[in-house]
């Protein structure tokens, strides 16, 4: 264990990675952390700085420099970015005028605190210097990543907060990073144990949220050094959920525990966003601009396999971008219009991707799932906001009508089985087995419903034709949330929500809108969800992809500028 | 020969028609390559399904099959016209990815220049993007003085620049399915090879004609037949030979195959031109 944690603590970088390990880590020891990593203001050479007690040793004020990796002569003296510039600052300014006059009194340690090794090469320039600078008051200490690692352990993810079952669920997913299914389901027991266990208590909510971070952080370094990022994408987005899960009830309130959970979400939820991005950056926008392109990099001979990554790429992007949409409407509400702006454009790059995405690969067009309804839906939910209604409209009457065609040609249409084996032998011959493939539908209503949105009245008429005449014996059905959704859909514990079944599709764009916006109406528990109420909303579009349930239909009525879901 | 071919397929139902069809087929798919063609294309032109059915069954693989040789000269056809007939092929004959080869490189021979782009777009999205490497039996059908030599150029370098884009970027590992997947993929393949293998063992006429004996080892064997009178049993020493046929599928196939399937049709049921 101590091994797995001194390797994901010698891979983080200084920044946004190892600066933020840190403090959680000495929160976790009982100490006080008055002093975290910010940009922009000056630090005079300390990253982190705490008061407390580590072990045996008196309290004390620790000052951190913190470096990434191994200390080597070029990041120890090579500069004013160097550790021995740092350390210099903190002796002769930090010191000497900023440390708080409640902790004047307290014995000082100044710590160069290393992600990975000391180098031999300067161990004895790091050492002299030491020597020469310690006083009565000022010593100096060093923290490498087997140090860290093993505070990581006796703090953060120490025995009795972390059994022993629990720590072989983590070892397990983390051996296991390069198969990603295997790895998910480890990590996934791994989650649940912690959610299971985590007590009704601030204190208890924040421990087991910074053990997610950890553990999070831990496997994605990991994964990061095979080249594969699957695993460690649908971790962190559980993770996230999980987290939610377990800090929704206890992060409102201006209380100091209440801010430091909001935080860690906050973290957490960038950590999943760090690797959505690693994801776009390496598996998709390199092969965007190539017509099959995406579909070419699937490593298969089978359509079921090219099929269902195409349209979990698509999802996953949407869903970025989303997050992407709420942060910048964050910023636009909190004042901060050139950061806004600047977030705005990259929306906009986000959405072109996408759109060159789905251009390219027309295997898009035609889902084999009912349930890929739900990726098509985020796709549109995100094209739409961004202000690309045009598309939507062309990319849903494309979807319409391959699906039309494919059911009455009896092609590969999408079908409500779920099991990769029975997908593997779709479409079958025979009608009982083609009705009993296509008993029940959300994509239908979903495509009818976008159509309505976009104001395509050719697509929807077609498709009411198609509802009403060869698929009338499919039921077709929209999901919204119910007084049960909020305790299962972010860890989809089990079945939730109130299906709207034998929906009519309306011939009308109006008319089926006004069903819709009905029916959001009266089945109003959407507004109670606490992602929404809390202003974190994309959470639950998150939920609805990881989980594979249905994205509530009042998001559809979410508007291209306001804040959110009406 | 050409009218009473069609006449048998759209109107025959009756027994000794389907002998006669037979025969006549069999007598075209062994005919000279350019009489093959000119069926093939004439039996395209007139959009009817059962008759374009038709050109593509001529198609099918024959054991002494010349190989199939064509000019549109004497069909006389307008630029729509030639649109047409590259539509009716690419729905068609697809799957005889060296015969429609064949067929579209005169299609580009012909072509006028104000349609010559929409040709070459043709054939890129719908046959070289289905196989790679038949921009290579383009080229080597295609003499210096050749009408299609330009757009054979066009057409190469842009299928070289897409091959060497898709393997620029390679595959993606995080695209990788799951063993389970790769597993059930592979029974699901050999379910299918092993009903082929019996449907074609069914259908063959071997099977009728001689009795059939199963061979775990060797590549030769020696029977000996009780064939009656002196000298009975006869020994007999056979050596064996293996059989191999194999189809290139197109690549939409796996990529998009819906969408495939969905042009095919387009194609399939398009109107000639007025």
């Amino acid at each position: 264990m101590k091994l797995i944690f001194a390797h994901y603590l010698a891979s983080l970088k200084e920044r946004g990675e190892l600066d933020v390990v840190i403090p959680d880590l000495l929160s976790e020891l009982g100490m006080t952390v008055f002093s975290r990593p910010s940009r922009g203001t000056k630090q005079y050479g300390v990253d982190v700085a705490a008061v407390g007690t580590i072990g045996t040793g008196e309290r004390s004020l620790y000052l951190l420099s913190i470096k990434p990796g191994d200390l080597k002569r070029s990041t120890w003296d090579g500069g004013p970015q160097s550790m021995r510039a740092s350390l210099n600052q903190i002796v002769d300014v930090y010191v000497q005028k900023h440390i708080p006059k409640r902790y004047s009194d307290l014995p000082i340690v100044v710590v160069l605190c290393l992600g990975g090794e000391l180098h031999e090469g300067v161990r004895l320039d790091v050492e002299g210097y030491m020597e020469r600078q310690s006083r009565e008051k000022t010593t100096f200490d060093v923290w490498n990543g087997d140090r860290l690692a093993d505070l990581l352990l006796t703090g953060v993810l120490r025995e009795n907060a972390l059994p022993e079952t629990w720590r072989a669920s983590f070892r397990k997913a983390v051996a296991l990073v390069d198969e990603p299914d295997v790895c998910v389901t480890h990590f996934g027991q791994f989650l649940d144990d912690i959610r299971r266990a985590c007590r009704p208590t601030r204190s208890a909510r924040l421990t087991a949220s910074r053990q997610i971070h950890v553990a999070l952080w831990t496997l994605y370094v990991w994964a990061r050094e095979t080249g594969n990022i699957e695993a460690p994408y649908r971790c962190s987005e559980r993770a996230m959920l999980f987290c939610w899960e377990i800090s929704k009830d206890s992060m409102l309130g201006n209380a100091t525990g209440s801010r430091r959970l909001r935080d860690l979400v906050v973290r957490v939820i960038t950590v999943h966003s760090q690797i959505a991005y690693e994801f776009e950056t390496s598996c998709i926008t390199p092969r965007a601009e190539l017509h099959h392109g995406l579909a070419e990099a699937v490593p298969s001979q089978a359509a079921l396999d090219i099929n269902l990554t195409l349209f979990d790429a698509v999802g996953r992007l949407a869903s970025h971008g989303l997050w992407k949409w709420h942060a910048c409407v964050n910023l636009l509400t909190g004042g901060d219009r050139e950061e806004a702006e600047s977030l705005r454009a990259e929306l906009h790059t986000q959405a072109e991707l996408l759109m060159k995405v789905i251009g390219n690969n027309p295997a898009l067009c035609t889902p084999i799932k009912d349930n890929q309804a739900i990726d098509i839906d985020i796709c549109c939910l995100f094209l739409n906001s961004v202000g690309y209604t045009e598309f939507v409209r062309q990319w849903v009457q494309q979807i319409a009508s391959a699906t039309m065609f494919a059911y009455k040609a009896n092609s590969t249409y999408p079908c409500i089985l779920r099991e990769y084996r029975d997908l593997a032998d779709h479409p079958r011959k025979g009608s009982e087995y083609r009705e009993r493939a296509t008993a029940g539908s959300i994509l239908v209503p979903t495509l009818a419903a976008w159509a309505a949105i976009t104001g395509d009245a050719g697509t929807l008429e077609a498709l009411a034709d198609f509802a009403s005449g060869p698929y009338k014996h499919s039921t077709l059905q929209l999901l919204f949330p119910g007084l049960d959704t909020e305790e299962h859909v972010y860890c989809g514990s089990g079945d939730h929500g109130v299906a709207l079944i034998e929906m009519r599709i309306e011939r009308s764009c109006v008319k089926m809108l006004a069903v819709i916006k009905s029916e959001c109406a009266k089945l109003a528990e959407f507004g109670a969800l606490s992602a929404v109420q809390r202003g974190f909303w994309p959470m639950v579009i998150s939920a609805s992809r990881h989980h594979r349930v249905p994205v509530p239909p009042h998001f559809w009525l979410m508007g291209r500028v306001a804040g959110g879901p009406r | 020969m050409l009218d009473y071919f069609k006449k048998i397929l759209t109107q025959g139902n009756r027994a000794d028609d389907n002998d006669t069809l037979g025969e006549i087929q069999d007598k075209i798919k062994t005919a000279r390559g350019d009489v093959l063609g000119w069926f093939v294309v004439s039996l395209l032109l007139t959009g009817d399904h059962k008759l374009c059915k038709a050109a593509s069954d001529l198609l099918q693989r024959h054991n002494v099959r010349e190989d199939i040789d064509v000019d549109l000269k004497p069909f006389d056809l307008t630029s729509p016209w030639i649109l047409f007939l590259t539509r009716k092929i690419l729905g068609y004959c697809l799957l005889q990815k060296k015969d429609a080869a064949t067929l579209l490189l005169s299609c580009l021979r012909l072509v006028p220049e104000h349609d010559r782009a929409k040709l070459e777009d043709l054939v890129f999205d719908h046959f070289l993007l289905n196989y790679w490497n038949a921009i290579c039996l383009f080229e080597a059908a295609t003499s210096r003085h050749d009408e299609a030599r330009h757009s054979v150029r066009h057409l190469a370098s842009r299928i070289r620049a897409h091959i060497a884009e898709s393997e620029r970027s390679g595959i993606c590992v995080a695209f990788k399915p799951s063993e389970r997947e790769r597993q059930i993929q592979a029974h699901h393949v050999q379910d299918f090879w092993r009903e082929a293998y019996k449907k074609a063992d069914e259908q063959s006429i071997v099977s009728v004609l001689a009795r059939k004996a199963t061979l775990l080892y060797g590549t030769a064997s020696v029977v000996h037949l009780d064939v009656g009178g002196p000298g009975s049993p006869a020994r007999q020493e056979m050596k064996l030979s293996a059989f191999r046929h194999s189809v290139e599928l197109p690549r939409m196939y796996v990529l998009d195959p819906v969408g495939l399937e969905c042009r095919i049709r387009a194609f399939e049921v398009e109107e000639p031109p007025e």
